[in-house]
């Protein structure tokens, strides 16, 4: 089957500190991927990557971005913003500073449905009202007057939705959608999600720091440490065979239903800063396992046809002492 | 501090103006055995004669040496710009501390009276009290300090009215810590960083703003000398004498830059501490 | 909005009296200078007495305050002790000169600022930045009245292209325009260029990019449009850097506006001329900032429903 996207040997620099290491990864039609890892891991400036999106002082240095086969980053800059907002659309984690403050919520949809579906404007405004009923909005047409500081966090983030809806892509890409909401708001978001996905076909990247949406949401997942891709699995691979030492110390450190846990788990130690500085795994200083062969350059190791991991254990059998 | 200097240095364009300044301040203060002139010799005969070798950068109408008229009324332009810009720093303190320390009616009073001051246009207000006065350096002097508090004043407050509600003030009071030693050891230092920007800035635009008098007429009068009086002596004759007017002009415009430069580069290396005053 | 309008007027009007008051006070600066001015220096002492009481100048400071206040309320600003002309004749008859050098330097301050300013952000830390921030530093550390002669110098003196005074074609206009504009549009650009680059940073900006929006149209509808909130406050001071600016280009180009009355009056020692002139421009900065505050409510929806 033909992928949608596959990023291959991606590397990013800002202002010369390397940021993003050899990433590899592909997406195939309607599929969700989740891409987990703590702050700084690199998720975020993949996503934009793609997007063609990401800002000075960042730089693609090396690797490919083929969508639907063709590289996106050999491609003029202007074809790139055309495909934005059509074929792919991002949302992002502050829902409450990504809408810009002196335009209406209709003049901000309306604007993607003239630019990109050629309406003109009393059809985009028609338009409009109808994607912010499909993000389950109350009142669209009242909503459509109204400016972003007039609704609540939740309501914006459906806009942004309704927004990036509005191009009709193939490809969501949600990076950390409900980081910034309420508990109860943050499930409505991802049903909606779902059900959008569902309705259209299109896929969706879905970035999170937490492992738990990826498991309810997601079909496939990466664990990215340190700029680098440590480990690519299916959800329930990566949930129950997890072979890198970084993902199990992550799944240690979810609370779990059913289970009496005094203390939840941490894995010790901070993440690197200067990542130049790193030849071999990132994660050697706060792993249990590390020996003086992990200092040196690592590799993927498959581990199934849909499993790989970034370690130099995976070969020993780290996976039989996974400590559950 | 060594890091904020060393961002200082390392700002090229505001070393580039700290350099300049020096230079300035080393001409006006080594004026007398740098002059080749008396400044205030009159040779009518050689009025408006061109740079030559004896004066390097020509006479005035009068025959005066210009170089050493500059010199000198680099002294008295650089002595304005920084005893004007103290002065209004210190009533600006003054004033702000009393309106954050008092809360109240007096806020009050001082505010709108700041409010006043910063909508009559500064240059009129000045050019009407110097002439009112009577134009001197000591009246253009005071009278532009006593206009420009309005900034430091407020700075000054927005910091007391921040401060007061901290803990760390509570417990300096318990200690017996009187209000000027709070006022002295956590609130100036607190906004020192704003506020010497501030000055900087200030020190630039009262340079300018006293030569613009004083090619008016209002400002530093006859015989004593500042670089706007000169460039102003040679007004009615700078079709046919250039000179007179270029090189005070030049230095007014470097000394300005230099300050401006030196004031954009002290706000960007202290401006974590900047952002902390607001 | 209406009623975010009317409490804006009604706080300007403390303001608007505070600066009377000021004004007013400014003549007392020098003692007993008024009746000077009315009777002459060496007027003697039983003329002073006679005009002190005819005008009033041997009442308290107070009452003399609240007489003038209340002439200056019916429109009378008295008359000037030169020409003997009502003040508000000779300031109606100039007006329309400063007026228009302003409207024209301001366009062109403003066509020279925003392109500048915008292009120096979007192009931050190249050379097209390098060159415009050079320039604007420049501009605005240059005095004024030394731009001007220096324009004269280049363009009436050597190349004899335009004339150095009078106001009769529009080549008697471009000198001056150009004096008193290019020393605003210096100010203006570095406003620009520091708020737009603030505002490039915000959310929405790499939301509208996330678009696929053309770049120009994320920079002037997106963010220019944002950036116009402090820009806009800026502007506030555009009279106060046009006032100075005229004074000195009036007075270099001999053009017969305010300025050049407010120098004139200056050195005649005509105060009441003076008082009349400064109040008027005080007035129309407080009317200027109100018009700073309504715009703002227009550009930004979270001012206008607060």
């Amino acid at each position: 089957m033909q992928q949608l996207l596959s990023v291959q040997n991606l590397e990013v620099s800002f202002a010369k500190r390397p940021v993003l290491r050899q990433v590899t990864f592909s997406l195939a039609p309607g599929e969700t991927l989740g891409i987990v890892g703590e702050s700084g891991s690199g998720k975020s400036v993949t996503a934009l990557s793609i997007m063609g999106l990401l800002s000075w002082p960042g730089r693609i240095t090396d690797g490919k971005v083929l969508w639907h086969g063709e590289d996106l980053l050999q491609l003029p800059a202007d074809s790139h913003r055309q495909l934005r907002g059509s074929s792919m659309a991002m949302i992002f984690q502050e829902p409450m500073t990504c809408l810009n403050p002196v335009y209406t919520v209709e003049q901000q949809i309306a604007e993607v449905l003239m630019l990109h579906q050629g309406m003109n404007k009393r059809q985009a405004s028609e338009a409009a009202a109808s994607y912010l009923e499909q993000v389950g909005i109350a009142e669209p047409k009242a909503r459509l007057r109204n400016f972003p500081h007039e609704l609540s966090g939740g309501m914006r983030q459906r806009v942004m939705i309704a927004m990036a809806l509005a191009g009709k892509p193939e490809l969501l890409i949600a990076d950390e959608p409900t980081t910034a909401l309420d508990v109860t708001v943050q499930a409505q978001i991802l049903d909606l999600l779902k059900r959008l996905q569902a309705d259209t076909g299109m896929a969706m990247i879905l970035i999170t720091h937490d492992l738990g949406l990826v498991a309810e949401n997601a079909d496939r997942g990466i664990v990215m440490y340190a700029g680098e891709v440590v480990e690519e699995g299916t959800v329930s691979e990566l949930f129950e065979t997890p072979a890198h030492p970084y993902t199990q110390g992550l799944l240690r450190s979810l609370p779990r239903w059913g289970e009496q846990q005094d203390l939840l788990y941490s894995i010790p130690g901070t993440v690197p800063r200067d990542l130049g500085a790193i030849a071999g795994c990132a994660f050697a200083d706060r792993c249990p396992l590390s020996s003086v062969a992990c200092r040196e350059q690592q590799v993927m190791h498959m581990l199934s046809p849909s499993q790989a991991a970034r370690c130099r254990m995976v070969n020993a059998q780290v996976k039989e002492g996974v400590a559950r | 501090m060594p890091s904020f200097l060393s961002r200082l240095v390392q700002h090229r364009l505001a070393t580039a103006g700290g350099i300049v300044l020096i230079v300035l301040i080393a001409m006006a203060l080594f004026a007398p055995w740098l002059a080749p002139h008396d400044p205030e010799a009159v040779h009518p005969e050689a009025g408006l004669h061109g740079p030559s070798w004896e004066y390097p950068l020509g006479q005035d109408p009068l025959g005066r040496c210009i170089l050493s008229r500059m010199l000198y009324g680099a002294r008295v332009s650089l002595s304005v710009g920084f005893l004007a810009g103290v002065l209004s720093l210190g009533v600006g303190i003054v004033m702000g501390s009393l309106a954050g320390y008092f809360g109240g009616w007096v806020d009050l009073v001082i505010m709108r009276l700041a409010e006043v001051f910063m909508t009559v246009p500064q240059f009129l207000l000045v050019i009407a009290a110097v002439a009112i006065v009577g134009p001197s350096f000591t009246s253009v002097l005071v009278i532009i300090g006593l206009s420009s508090w309005t900034g430091y004043a407020r700075v000054l407050r927005g910091e007391i009215l921040g401060i007061k509600q901290k803990p760390f003030v509570e417990a300096a009071r318990a200690y017996g810590a009187s209000d000027l030693r709070i006022l002295a050891r956590h609130v100036l230092p607190n906004c020192l960083a704003p506020l010497i920007v501030m000055v900087t800035l200030n020190v630039a635009s009262v340079i300018l703003l006293e030569s613009s008098l004083s090619f008016l007429g209002f400002g530093i009068q006859e015989p004593q000398a500042s670089w706007g009086s000169i460039l102003s002596q040679g007004r009615a004759f700078f079709q046919t004498a250039p000179h007179v007017a270029t090189f005070p002009g030049l230095a007014i415009m470097a000394a300005v830059l230099a300050f401006n430069l030196l004031g954009d580069g002290l706000r960007d290396a202290l401006d974590p501490k900047l952002v902390e005053g607001e | 909005m209406f009623k975010y309008v009317v409490r804006r007027i009604l706080l300007a009007i403390p303001l608007v009296l505070g600066i009377s008051f000021l004004v007013f006070g400014l003549m007392y600066l020098a003692p007993g200078e008024p009746v000077r001015m009315l009777a002459g220096r060496e007027a003697s002492p039983e003329v002073i007495a006679a005009i002190r009481q005819e005008w009033g100048f041997d009442k308290p400071f107070l009452v003399q305050y609240f007489m003038w206040l209340a002439k200056v309320l019916r429109g009378d600003m008295g008359r000037s002790v030169i020409s003997q002309l009502p003040v508000a004749f000779l300031i109606k008859s100039r007006l329309p000169f400063t007026l228009k050098l302003n409207f024209w330097a301001t366009l062109l301050g403003l066509a020279i600022a925003f392109p500048l300013g915008v292009l120096a952000a979007a192009k931050r830390q190249t050379w097209v930045d390098y060159v415009a921030s050079a320039l604007a530093l420049v501009g605005m550390s240059m005095p004024g009245f030394w731009l001007s002669l220096v324009l004269i110098i280049v363009f009436a003196v050597k190349l004899s292209w335009l004339p150095t005074s009078g106001t009769g074609t529009w080549a008697h206009y471009v000198l001056p325009t150009a004096a008193l504009g290019f020393s605003w549009a210096a100010g203006l650009m570095r406003m620009v260029r520091t708020s737009l680059l603030e505002v490039l940073k915000e959310d929405y900006v790499r939301t509208a990019r996330a678009k696929g929006l053309r770049e120009r149209v994320v920079l002037v509808k997106h963010a220019l449009r944002n950036a116009m909130i402090p820009i806009v406050t800026g502007l506030g001071t555009w009279l106060a850097y046009m006032v100075v600016g005229t004074v000195i280009v009036e007075t270099i180009f001999a053009w017969p506006g305010l300025g050049r009355l407010l120098t004139t009056a200056l050195m005649q020692r005509d105060f009441f001329l003076v008082q009349a002139i400064i109040l008027m421009i005080s007035v129309a900065v407080v009317a200027a900032n109100l018009l700073v505050d309504v715009l703002y409510a227009v550009i930004d929806p979270r001012v206008r429903l607060s």
